[in-house]
């Protein structure tokens, strides 16, 4: 009982695609014209990698890709999530023995669920596997496509070069790999050429000024009370509603649930109402988020601070024109140059995997002279950081057109002069798997996580730490009292989303 | 001579005309994509650079033309069988084109000796047009690129070679980034606003050469397996790959000062704009 009470209070917030029940999927998930491009290239012959920030929708277009491909049986296709402690845990040889393992177990599992009557043996050799895989395709007279969700971990960097070695020996004819990553992923090992033994597709919809309706369909299929017009003021459309909170939180879907949930009382919108949720959403959600990743981060996890401070250094140079009088209206996009973006590449990608902002453009002269890519800055930590804290309609035009000339940071700016580059120790180790099971109790930081009577259950049955909640069985989850398997998925879901990326 | 004259801005530019507000069914037809004019550029004097060129781009048109049909349209036998190549001729023959403007030399040679009585059908010429050398160099460069050292015949003029990145490609995409930025920004644009001048040969080549080797899979029909025969995800896929490729080189030429034939930077963004929203 107390169970489904859990259960039926978070009704309709459901933050990760990986996450969401099979029948659930299709009524809670829409893809534009460009996700259909993105999803056919995930079907098609030939290796992939999926990059985009956490939230961005990459476990989403896998999954509609794998339905896509078991509704056309156009391929054999598998779906398969890495967040898999023994992979966290290993490198080398041992990494390859599990990763094979549980591949050959999932792609065992299809065939059972697909009711193919095929065997398939499970192995913990890569080359075993590579010929098992050969002889599958041959015997079921389909390719073979192989999504890999989640297996990129920041925080784990060396065992991801072993990986990207597994993604090119397992890639041929018949079978293709694909595989979501994320922007700091950039050790790809030596064997593995990025532009020439994958095609990398950037997932990015930070960009809401073409007439775009990509928000507004989000909302039309999961807020369907959002997108009528009466419910607003005369000053906003649902259209200018969607577009607004899609470039508030830089095109990241998760952000954006997080934000319409949070109209879900409203019967009257207007534009005080946005400014109030862009102000909380600052607050509750960007802040906080920086302190969810920072265990996580394992040898990167001092350089969560250098981004926070540079992250308000950039809001702060966006911000003074505004305060000193000389602009209306804070610039939102900033071109940071060359130079400075290779001496601080890594925080960069902390914060566009975060989702604090994305990238615009990949390169753009300066008027100050050299080069460097464009930056879109989320509009809640800019509206937190302007002197009235006001949001206006002037404001949303501008914002939402993306005409206005952009900021710049040059190279010798001391813009960025307070920022630290701590030295990384070599011991990766991840911080959140030694962390007290209280970390995963409902916060900011996990609006759905364990309530304080859950946690103390666990700790009386004697697990304390991630690591321990990780490595316990569900059967012995189950003994606890007044724990039920939904129980159970909830604290393996909010685990998952602590431990991996 | 040249089937498809300047795009008009002013007007909307031909293809905008030629559908007619209607543009699922030009879709389909496929017509007026205006790659040719996009790759080949354009020039009015007769000479043999500039029918060598004119010919090329009724090729790239015609092929290219209908490849977009086969990327837009209801999978079919037809396509199968006939998309793949379409969709090479378009990649070979526009790296061709941008080999010639480059490197007029190359282009003459090649157009002088097929029209001479040396030029056998039923035989390799040694001399010929090649992937690899014309494109993609066929040596590795050293990692030094500028040594006092290096043998002149060592340093490679393909497309995608390392010098021509240097002198060539990377200033290109640059002025073409900045005038991105003049013009202000649009929906079809983002492919072109993703380019990073760093990297942009590096990553075009890769995925030039796996087009390549996708393609000529569906051209020589080499499947020994039924389960690896080009199917409609890989064939649109590879089409659509080979458009955005192909349209982006065939963009950035223009911003090459020594480039020959090169459109006015505004006709370049209008012929480019046009033939981008033919296709999604």
């Amino acid at each position: 009982m107390n169970d489904l009470n859990f259960e039926e209070n978070d009704a309709g917030l459901i933050l990760a695609a990986e996450e969401c029940p099979w029948d659930k999927f299709e009524g809670y998930h829409s893809f534009s014209q460009f996700d259909d491009v993105i999803i056919r290239k995930l079907s098609a012959h030939g290796p992939v990698l999926l990059r985009g920030g956490r939230g961005s929708g990459k476990s989403a277009l896998l999954i509609e890709s794998h339905r896509r491909m078991r509704a056309s049986m156009s391929a054999f296709s598998i779906y398969m999530s890495l967040r898999y402690l023994p992979l966290l845990q290993s490198d080398g040889s041992e990494y390859i023995g599990h990763f094979c393992l549980i591949l050959s177990q999932a792609i065992a599992d299809e065939l059972i669920a697909r009711e193919r009557p095929v065997e398939f043996a499970v192995v913990e050799d890569e080359i075993e596997l590579q010929m098992s895989l050969a002889r599958l395709a041959r015997e079921l007279d389909q390719r073979i496509v192989i999504l890999f969700d989640d297996a990129a971990h920041i925080g784990r960097e060396k065992p991801l070069e072993v990986f990207f070695d597994l993604f090119r020996t397992l890639s041929s004819n018949a079978t293709s790999c694909k595989a979501s990553i994320y922007p700091g992923v950039t050790k790809f090992g030596v064997r593995f050429d990025v532009f020439n033994d994958s095609t990398v597709i950037d997932i990015s919809r930070s960009d809401v000024s073409a007439g775009d309706h990509y928000f507004s369909d989000v909302i039309r299929t999961r807020y369907p009370k959002l997108a009528r017009r009466e419910i607003f003021s005369d000053r906003l459309t649902p259209d200018t509603f969607a577009s607004l909170l899609g470039r508030a939180v830089v095109g990241n879907m998760r952000a954006f649930i997080l934000a319409c949930n949070r109209f879900e009382g409203e019967n009257r919108i207007s534009i005080p109402e946005i400014n109030a949720c862009l102000l909380n959403m600052a607050e509750d959600y960007y802040w906080p988020l920086m302190e969810e990743v920072a265990p996580k981060l394992g040898v990167y996890e001092p350089l969560v601070i250098s981004a926070t401070l540079m992250f308000e250094a950039i809001v702060e140079h966006l911000c003074r024109p505004v305060r000193q009088g000389g602009r209306t209206i804070a610039q939102d996009r900033v071109t940071i140059h060359r130079n400075v973006m290779s001496q601080f590449s890594k925080i960069f990608e902390i914060l566009e995997y975060l989702g604090f902002m994305a990238k615009r453009e990949a390169s753009r002269g300066m008027k100050s002279g050299g080069r460097g890519p464009v930056y879109a800055v989320n509009l809640c930590s800019l509206i937190e950081q302007i002197p009235t804290k006001r949001l206006t309609i002037e404001m949303i035009d501008e914002w939402i057109e993306g005409k206005s000339d952009l900021a710049e940071i040059h190279s010798s700016a001391a813009t960025f002069g307070s920022v630290p580059i701590p030295a990384l120790a070599s011991d990766n180790a991840l911080g959140i798997l030694g962390k007290d099971v209280e970390v995963l109790g409902k916060s900011k930081a996990y609006p759905y996580g364990l309530t304080e009577d859950k946690i103390s259950r666990l700790k009386v049955a004697g697990i304390s730490t991630v690591l321990k909640l990780a490595e316990t069985h569900d059967i012995e989850l189950l003994q606890i009292d007044m724990v039920g398997p939904a129980t159970v998925k909830r604290m393996r879901d909010v685990m998952q989303q602590a431990i991996w990326m | 001579m040249n089937r498809f004259p300047a795009v008009d801005r002013k007007k909307g530019g031909l293809w905008r005309e030629a559908r007619g507000g209607n543009l699922g069914e030009s879709m389909l037809e496929g017509k007026y994509l205006g790659l040719g004019t996009l790759v080949c550029g354009r020039a009015v004097e007769a000479c043999t650079a500039n029918r060598t060129l004119d010919h090329l781009g009724n090729s790239i048109d015609r092929f290219a033309n209908k490849a977009v049909a086969y990327l837009n349209g209801e999978f079919s036998e037809e396509a199968q069988i006939f998309g793949a190549f379409c969709a090479r001729v378009t990649l070979e023959n526009a790296c061709a084109a941008l080999v010639g403007r480059f490197d007029p030399f190359r282009m003459l040679y090649l157009a002088e000796f097929q029209a001479q009585g040396g030029f056998e059908y039923g035989k390799p010429s040694k001399s010929g047009f090649r992937w690899a050398g014309d494109v993609f160099a066929d040596r590795k460069p050293s990692r030094d690129l500028w040594s006092s050292d290096h043998d002149l015949a060592d340093i490679s003029r393909a497309l995608f070679s390392a010098h021509v990145d240097h002198v060539y490609w990377k200033p290109a995409v640059e002025a073409a980034l900045d005038y991105l930025v003049e013009r202000g920004e649009g929906e079809s644009l983002h492919e072109l606003q993703a380019m990073d001048p760093e990297t942009f040969t590096t990553s075009t080549k890769g995925k030039c050469a796996a087009l390549y080797s996708t393609l000529s899979k569906g051209v020589h029909w080499d499947f020994f397996v039924s389960s690896v025969v080009m199917d409609e995800g890989t064939l649109k896929d590879s089409i659509r790959d080979c458009f955005i490729q192909v349209g982006n080189l065939g963009f950035v030429s223009h911003f090459v000062p020594t480039a020959y034939r090169s459109l006015d930077r505004t006709d370049a963004l209008g012929a480019y704009d046009d033939f981008r929203k033919a296709f999604r």
